[in-house]
């Protein structure tokens, strides 16, 4: 009887136990619905002094930089109801609900003794009614559009799981006047296309600007005597130097991820190379030496390895080598040519330009040469850099004629290219590293 | 054309069968309210529901005041003048405007007020309860059924396909996010809505898509159980020395 007994239980464990595996329960399968998320974005109220319109301005901040991204679709500011400084923190939920949002970004502007002001920005599931995320941002007032992109930041982060993006800066090569008498500035702005400034006086033409990692310094070709010259430009005091000093033809340059150090080419004796020196000077140290011009290094975000484009074959093809030269092999293959690759910050793909089929175009490939897809079909679009989270990838497009360039940003995924506001012609963009 | 005598016996019979299946109906749903009503319960507002985390979960899971999980936001240093800083705990109180009319009436509402959600369900899900939907009277019948394996596997069937209108609305994550499975528990009260927050018992998939996306399914598993609810379900089977709906574990993943 008791063997009997014994077994039934064991018998019922085991039931038990197979009913409360993963295997055997039941299974939820969610959708993967691929339209853009409704988030409300009301206006801010103010207080303690703070402006009223400042918080109206900063909510469309938020609702512009959360739009640009093609994830979301925002409620307001204009066209809805605001809310008070208590109801930031305890939204009526049933409210936002029926006008249809399924997000919530709520806040206040505060004005602070000192000056400043702080931003407070919370993000609600309105649908299941909890705060997600709060964050407070105390700013110079006149930064105020900071604190609004670093908001839209925590809200990107927090609904996507990416990394954040939008508080960050283009440098790129602004182009004004007639096509045969261009002017070239580098320009800097914000990645929403305002606080435009030039770096640059537009005396001698500049090419391919790239941000250090700290976002400090620039890395660009400039022209001296007639001749491609890289420069190391400091953004703040606007001071620049030659990364190699004499007459050395060097360009294409672009900092390694630990900023230490400047890889680029050199032309020399008929045949151009790759090189790398250390970010504060000292003697180049050459990693290439095929016939054939090697150009457009850069690193892997580990520093480990580094993608090059080069001509050893007889045609523009990418090639991956290690840091210091060794084991260079060739990664494109197929019909046209590859070139001006860019190594993305999570390290899994290659951006660069196909070129072929009377087109040039924005792709995609692993590090390895698989798994190429084309994100852009376009007549010249060319120059990919990579936004810091590795989900966009920036680049400038040629008009066919008139031969006007203009920027875009196209989602990794797949999807529109979105033009950059730019208030003129533009050119070789890099998008900075996250704003300090 | 004639019909010959084997057609005609096969429509009798189907006749019959039918007239039978119509009386038999109309006896179970014409009983339905000789139910007596059970005493009006407490029903807990949606509003209250994923404030707080019911059991430890895998899934780094923040206090509601600190900053969400962001790796990159996290390691930039604040903006000029240092002084970002979490705001001060806040718990969302509940808005009248946001809370469904109370529900005073008992859990089973099988002629629902909610023709929608009642489409959801089908008959096969009422055809498991037939004990429970047959006529309650006489002496024979016990106080509440066997919670048994079937019983256990038509209610998850139940839940699953009462969530599954608001599991379908989730947005896209990411690439990666469709190979995470999270096991979640479930505690209901007998309105149907959850008792508190669901708890992740577990996740399956790679670290690093769990890493990132792990949050983002256990958003949407609150979100879908907050938007389906109440969930229609047997009194009966509610709370039973077996077990029951009162305790319910199923497994999460998206498309």
């Amino acid at each position: 009887m008791r063997k009997i007994l014994a077994s039934l239980l064991l018998v019922s464990a085991a039931t038990a136990t197979a009913q409360d595996s993963p295997e055997n329960l039941p299974e939820l399968v969610g959708g993967s619905v691929r339209s853009s998320q409704t988030i409300a974005v009301p206006a801010m109220p103010a207080a303690q002094g703070a402006s009223e319109a400042l918080g109206r301005q900063i909510a469309e901040v938020i609702a512009s930089d959360l739009r640009s991204t093609g994830a979301f679709t925002p409620l307001g500011p204009n066209g809805i109801g605001g809310y008070s400084v208590a109801q930031a923190t305890s939204p009526a939920y049933g409210e936002w609900r029926g006008a249809g949002a399924g997000a919530l970004v709520s806040g206040y502007v505060e004005a602070r003794p000192d000056g400043r002001i702080t931003v407070a920005c919370l993000l609600h599931d309105v649908t299941a009614g909890r705060q997600l995320a709060s964050q407070g941002f105390t700013v110079a007032a006149a930064d105020w559009r900071r604190a609004a992109h670093k908001c839209a930041d925590t809200v990107y982060a927090r609904l996507t799981g990416e990394g954040a993006f939008l508080d960050t800066r283009i440098v790129y090569v602004a182009e004004t006047g007639p096509k045969t008498n261009r002017v070239k500035r580098i320009a800097l702005m914000d990645s929403d296309g305002t606080n435009l400034r030039y770096l640059t006086a537009g005396k001698s033409t500049v090419t391919t600007p790239r941000f250090s990692p700290s976002g400090n310094q620039l890395v660009y070709t400039g022209t001296l005597a007639r001749k491609p010259r890289v420069f190391v430009f400091d953004v703040a005091t606007g001071a620049e130097r030659l990364l190699v000093p004499g007459g050395a033809i060097t360009f294409a340059p672009r900092f390694s991820p630990d900023g230490r150090q400047i890889v680029f080419s050199w032309a020399q004796g008929g045949n151009t190379d790759i090189f790398v020196v250390g970010a504060n000077g000292g003697s180049p140290t050459r990693l290439t030496s095929a016939p054939g011009a090697d150009t457009s290094p850069s690193f892997s975000p580990d520093g480990r390895r580094i993608v090059f484009e080069s001509e050893r074959s007889g045609t523009q093809q990418l090639y991956v080598m290690g840091a210091d030269g060794a084991g260079q092999r060739r990664i494109s293959f197929g019909g046209g040519r590859s070139a001006s690759p860019a190594w993305s910050p999570k390290g899994n793909l290659i951006a660069f330009t196909r070129i072929g089929g009377g087109g040039f175009r924005i792709g995609v490939m692993d590090p390895s040469g698989g798994g190429e897809r084309l994100l852009t079909n376009a007549w010249q679009d060319e120059g990919p850099s990579w936004a810091p989270n590795g989900q966009f990838v920036l680049f400038h497009r040629t008009q066919q004629g008139s031969g006007n360039g203009t920027l875009h940003a196209v989602p990794v995924t797949g999807g529109a290219p979105r033009r950059m506001p730019t208030p003129q012609g533009g050119s070789d963009p890099s998008w900075s590293p996250l704003n300090n | 054309m004639t019909a010959d005598r084997a057609e005609w016996t096969g429509v009798g019979a189907a006749l019959a069968f039918h007239v039978a299946l119509i009386a038999a109906m109309s006896t179970s749903l014409a009983s339905i309210n000789d139910v007596p009503e059970p005493p009006s319960m407490e029903v807990e507002l949606i509003d209250e529901v994923g404030l707080q985390a019911a059991a430890p979960t895998p899934i780094a899971q923040p206090a509601a005041t600190e900053p969400p999980p962001m790796p990159s936001a996290a390691a930039q240093p604040p903006l000029p003048q240092p002084s970002i800083a979490p705001l001060p705990p806040q718990r969302p109180s509940p808005q009248p405007s946001a809370r469904p009319a109370p529900q005073p009436q008992r859990p089973i509402q099988r002629a629902p007020s909610q023709p929608s959600r009642r489409a959801g369900i089908g008959d096969d899900f009422l055809k498991s309860f037939d004990d429970d939907l047959a006529p309650r009277t006489g002496p024979a019948r016990p106080a509440a059924p066997a919670y048994n394996a079937k019983a256990r596997m038509n209610i998850g069937q139940a839940i699953i396909q009462q969530a599954r209108r608001c599991a379908s609305n989730q947005p896209f994550i990411g690439e990666g996010a469709n190979k995470i499975r999270l096991t979640v528990n479930l505690k209901f009260n007998r309105s149907g809505r959850l008792a508190r927050s669901p708890s992740i018992l577990g996740s399956a998939g790679d670290s690093e898509d769990r890493s990132k996306y792990g949050q983002l399914l256990e958003d949407q598993v609150r979100r879908i159980f907050a938007d389906c609810a109440p969930f229609r379900l047997p009194a009966d089977l509610y709370d039973t020395p077996e077990g029951g709906w009162k305790d319910f574990t199923f497994t999460y993943r998206v498309d």
